[in-house]
């Protein structure tokens, strides 16, 4: 079982509703919110390992997210965009983003993202 | 050898302009303004429908000025030949095909002026550029429409099929392995939508 806990940002309920499925039946254990004043709320009460966030979020956007996390953001963070140009990348990386991807992407990306959020959470211990 | 003489109206109605008859409508006015833009520097701060009446009052050949006021006063057609350059200073040749007016009491934006380019690639730019703009308007509609619709069904879709092939194969194997397949082409799919998109 992987001991990762991630959190989810994604306002688009289908496929917050099956990427959540996914990753259980990985078991990761997820937590998944709609939009940034939910995520904003919760994150900070509870200790997560990674935050994969839409950039498009109903309320703002994903790199706000990160800003006003300040020290309560995750230490790995995964992006999602349906725009991957180099500033969005760009800005991404500026906010603490370690991975950008880029709508629609394979379930395996995302399991290649979080292999290597494995990794760095290993490193950073 | 024979030369084919190529109505300049009719090609300016086949590319999409509705040219030659006269429509007091503002909004073509700044249309063939465009045009005239390309040509001469507008002045600052000077009303458009008024410059381009001022800036061909200007150009008239003095021979036809008589003639282009007649028309103007009666709103009647006139064809005059119009002194033009382009704004690096290359000389040009333009056809005054149609002047009308709709309102005797002011002149400012009621006139509709079109000019036909003869022997003049000006035309042909304005057009590319006008198609260019179009065509990248259309890219930027699709891709935002790709990016909120299809992109983010897809999205969750190729995640549905991932699923629901793991979940099957535990109760039949077969059934699980055609899933999978299923889960293998929607990835393909979501691949070339990426590679569509970026292009």
């Amino acid at each position: 079982m992987s001991s990762l806990r991630l959190f989810l940002v994604e306002n688009h309920e289908d496929t917050s509703k099956y990427m959540r499925l996914f990753l259980e039946q990985l078991n990761y254990e997820i937590r998944v919110a709609g939009d940034m004043a939910t995520a904003l709320r919760e994150i900070p009460n509870s200790r997560y390992d990674v935050l994969i966030s839409d950039i498009g979020l109903p309320d703002g956007d994903g790199w706000q997210l990160m800003e006003k996390l300040g020290p309560n953001r995750p230490p790995i963070a995964i992006a999602m965009s349906g725009y991957g140009t180099g500033n969005d990348r760009q800005k991404s990386r500026a906010v603490g983003y370690s991975h950008h991807l880029i709508k629609p992407f394979t379930p395996d990306a995302l399991l290649a993202a979080l292999r290597d959020a494995e990794e760095m959470r290993g490193k950073q211990r | 050898m024979t030369t084919q003489i190529v109505d300049p109206c009719q090609l300016l109605e086949e590319i999409g302009f509705a040219a030659v008859t006269v429509k007091a409508i503002n909004a073509e006015v700044v249309a063939y303004n465009k045009l005239f833009a390309l040509l001469v520097e507008p002045p600052a701060g000077l009303e458009s429908a008024r410059w381009f009446v001022e800036c061909v009052r200007t150009r008239i050949a003095a021979a036809d000025e008589e003639r282009w006021e007649t028309c103007f006063t009666n709103r009647t057609s006139v064809q005059v030949q119009v002194s033009l350059s382009e704004i690096n200073g290359e000389p040009l040749d333009f056809e005054m095909r149609t002047v009308a007016r709709s309102n005797a009491n002011d002149s400012s934006d009621t006139i509709l002026c079109i000019f036909v380019p003869l022997n003049s690639p000006v035309l042909e730019r304005f057009f590319d550029a006008y198609i260019s703009k179009g065509s990248d308007l259309e890219r930027r509609r699709i891709r935002d429409e790709l990016h909120k619709g299809v992109s983010q069904q897809l999205l969750g879709a190729a995640f549905a099929c991932k699923v629901l092939a793991c979940r099957l194969a535990t109760l039949n194997e077969k059934l699980g392995k055609e899933a999978a397949d299923v889960g293998v082409l929607l990835n393909n799919t979501v691949i070339d939508l990426q590679n569509l998109m970026r292009s």
